[in-house]
């Protein structure tokens, strides 16, 4: 929809953390029409998610950081403005969901947010019924906030934000956990809301899927934003770096389950896996993926059924028993990390320096091996936590949506050790909503 | 997973009452146990607070255990240093100014707490420092339990493993707290809160007839207690 007046306009805006001498982002034009959707891409860590705090208000007041330029909203300089007053006009959904949910109830989510812009209770209900008929969250109303699966929970707060409908939406990686049909609902109801004047910048990995919606697409490389003039290419899935090993022989079992249940989920399909395997579990948000994985690694104990690894029998095996042969990587990478330097991560009892030093080149860490882990970027603690776990040569490697916040050549490098670990007779067991080429793994899909 | 959650909804029984009601009783019968020394009083009083405890809250056996051991270490070292009849005082007492608070916090949601809290026209900024530690205590709870979990996944019995405490639960838990402190305030400001703007409430607190029966038992309770302590 063409306009005039541009929405959001940046200029010459520099942010330098914290504690660090160059900039993250460095002398950042660019501006928002009403009606406009613009991706930014760019590398793990390369500022996508910094650019959208600083818009939003959130840096430098809450992070810190040095802040220069200027950022206009409809002409104003916004600078002096707090998130609060930000919000009322530009919504941000920020990476981690759980941040921004403050409920016990999908519901009550809404309402709250509602309730804080004053809106009239007349009008709560409304729209409350009206955003949740949208996304798709009717069935779950009156669900505890803690029964829904992440991408249940990022539908839920994506619902929660676009219900008051602000002129511009800031989304940071908004299909990171989303299933296809969570993707395509989202996609066409940003294209509704564009045509109607809403405008939205979006920052994601996922690029086939976003490209075909968005205006413009722009590009961070080294602090500086370029525009891509045309929509980005999907990336190229992997390229190994060295010949790949002969494939071990497909002889040994390594997991067996038998009629698997637990809570009200439907009886889990039965797995079968074998040495060099990778098994992808496939199914809608909230089929039950996370929760098998769990059950495998003995976090949780299944209602009926059976699972044996290396023909032992899992049942009444402790977490701490399994995790001799079963290795998870959680979706949240930040309770996994406890060392006080990156390398010191890898490098835990029985692994040597040079495993380690190995391990954190492979996975693109090299240079942040003295670093904290916890001042990594959340995709960059996801390959910390692979790392840490595969360093412990488990038989079964357990992985929950880890190549969410990945850029194209860090999902490469994960993948090329994921498949090393797989050519060395390990087994793979993931869930992921990420497009995946079946050749790269040699993937089993088993649909849950 | 959570030590303490509110059983299902239809099997509520203390969910639906005012929350505010519950604080006052709450405070009300922490005053009355420090004032009493008769035992049979402080059994009468500890009583409906364990079966409500019990059909109200569902908390984990291993909890229970742990509970009990506790309480049996108590008397017996009050025991050591008065006499049995302080020490069971003593620990009646202690229970009593104890289980109100899984009580209030396994049937009050925070949305509930914080109507409640806006009914009563208490500083917005009140209400939200409220609303924060409401949240805050079961996540820091929650986020305890996931790493306690991550140690497992590592091959660390961490219960097993004091040495491990300080690296394995203490320091991951306090990055978690202070990143949860940063994080909430940010999520809470750009879903619109502010402690000073006015806010609508959907659905305000009425007086129901749950409130009334809960409000006479209440009162029937500290009676039936006060005439055991003063007159019997």
């Amino acid at each position: 929809m063409p306009s005039d007046q541009q929405l959001i306009e940046l200029i010459d805006l520099t942010f330098t953390h914290q504690g660090k001498s160059t900039p993250t982002i460095d002398d950042v034009n660019f501006s928002l029409e009403p009606g406009e959707i613009v991706l930014i891409a760019g590398a793990t860590g390369s500022g996508k998610s910094t650019l959208l705090s600083c818009i939003a208000g959130i840096a430098p007041s809450h992070t810190g950081g040095k802040l220069q330029g200027q950022i206009l909203y409809q002409g104003k300089d916004i600078s002096e403005w707090s998130v609060r007053q930000r919000s009322q006009h530009l919504c941000i959904l920020l990476q981690n969901v759980e941040t921004q949910i403050f409920t016990e109830r999908v519901w009550t989510e809404f309402v709250f947010g509602l309730e804080n812009w004053n809106i009239p209770p007349t009008q709560i209900h409304q729209l409350t019924d009206t955003a949740l008929e949208e996304f798709g969250l009717e069935a779950q109303r009156n669900w505890l906030i803690h029964q829904l699966s992440a991408g249940q929970k990022q539908r839920l707060l994506i619902a929660c934000l676009l219900a008051i409908g602000q002129p511009v939406m800031l989304l940071d990686e908004p299909l990171a956990y989303l299933d296809a049909k969570g993707v395509k609902i989202l996609l066409q109801l940003l294209k509704t809301r564009a045509q109607r004047g809403q405008s939205v910048i979006i920052v994601e990995h996922r690029l086939d899927l976003v490209a075909e919606i968005c205006d413009r697409s722009y590009c961070f490389q080294n602090t500086k934003l370029i525009n891509l003039h045309k929509p980005p290419t999907p990336p190229c899935l992997p390229t190994p770096p060295c010949p790949p090993c002969p494939p071990t022989p497909l002889t040994s079992t390594l997991l067996c389950t038998h009629k698997l249940s637990w809570g009200g989920y439907p009886l889990f399909p039965d797995l079968q896996v074998q040495a060099g395997e990778t098994i992808l579990l496939k199914g809608d948000n909230g089929c039950g993926k996370t929760t098998l994985l769990k059950l495998l690694s003995g976090l949780m104990k299944p209602t009926t059924g059976k699972i044996e690894i290396l023909g032992r029998d899992m049942n009444k095996r402790s977490v701490v028993q399994i995790a001799k042969d079963v290795g998870f990587v959680l979706q949240n990478p930040n309770h996994q990390l406890f060392a006080d330097s990156v390398r010191a991560e890898i490098q835990q009892l029985r692994v040597s320096k040079a495993v380690a030093d190995s391990l954190l080149e492979k996975l693109n860490l090299g240079d942040r091996a003295n670093d904290h882990p916890q001042a990594l970027s959340q995709g960059q603690k996801r390959r910390l936590a692979l790392g840490a776990v595969l360093a412990r040569q488990p038989k079964i490697c357990l992985l929950d949506e880890i190549m969410v916040g990945q850029d194209p050549h860090s999902l490469s490098l994960m993948l090329n050790v994921l498949d090393n670990f797989t050519q060395e007779g390990g087994a793979l067991i993931f869930t992921s909503h990420i497009p995946l080429p079946a050749e790269v793994l040699k993937i089993r899909i088993v649909e849950l | 997973m959570l030590m303490f959650s509110p059983v299902k909804p239809e099997n509520r029984i203390l969910t639906q009452i005012n929350p505010l009601l519950k604080i006052v009783t709450c405070i009300t019968i922490l005053s009355v146990a420090l004032l009493l020394h008769k035992i049979e009083a402080l059994i009468i009083l500890v009583v409906p607070l364990l079966v409500l405890l019990l059909i109200s809250v569902r908390i984990k056996v291993q909890v229970f255990g742990y509970a009990a051991i506790a309480l049996l270490l108590f008397i017996i070292i009050s025991t050591w240093l008065r006499d049995f009849q302080t020490s069971v005082i003593s620990t009646l007492r202690l229970l009593c100014v104890i289980l109100p608070t899984p009580l209030l916090a396994g049937t009050t949601s925070p949305s509930d707490l914080v109507r409640a809290l806006q009914a009563s026209h208490l500083p917005n900024f009140i209400v939200l420092s409220l609303m924060l530690i409401w949240r805050f205590l079961p996540i820091i709870q929650q986020e305890a339990q996931r790493i306690i979990e991550a140690n497992w996944l590592r091959g660390v019995e961490i219960a097993r493993q004091p040495k491990q405490w300080f690296s394995g639960l203490f320091i991951p838990l306090i990055f978690r707290i202070v990143a949860y402190a940063d994080d909430v305030t940010v999520g809470l400001e750009t879903r619109g809160y502010d402690p000073q703007a006015p806010r609508s409430n959907s659905q305000p607190l009425r007086w129901r007839l749950g409130d009334t029966i809960f409000v006479v038992s209440a009162a029937v309770l500290v009676a039936v207690v006060g005439s055991l302590e003063w007159i019997i």
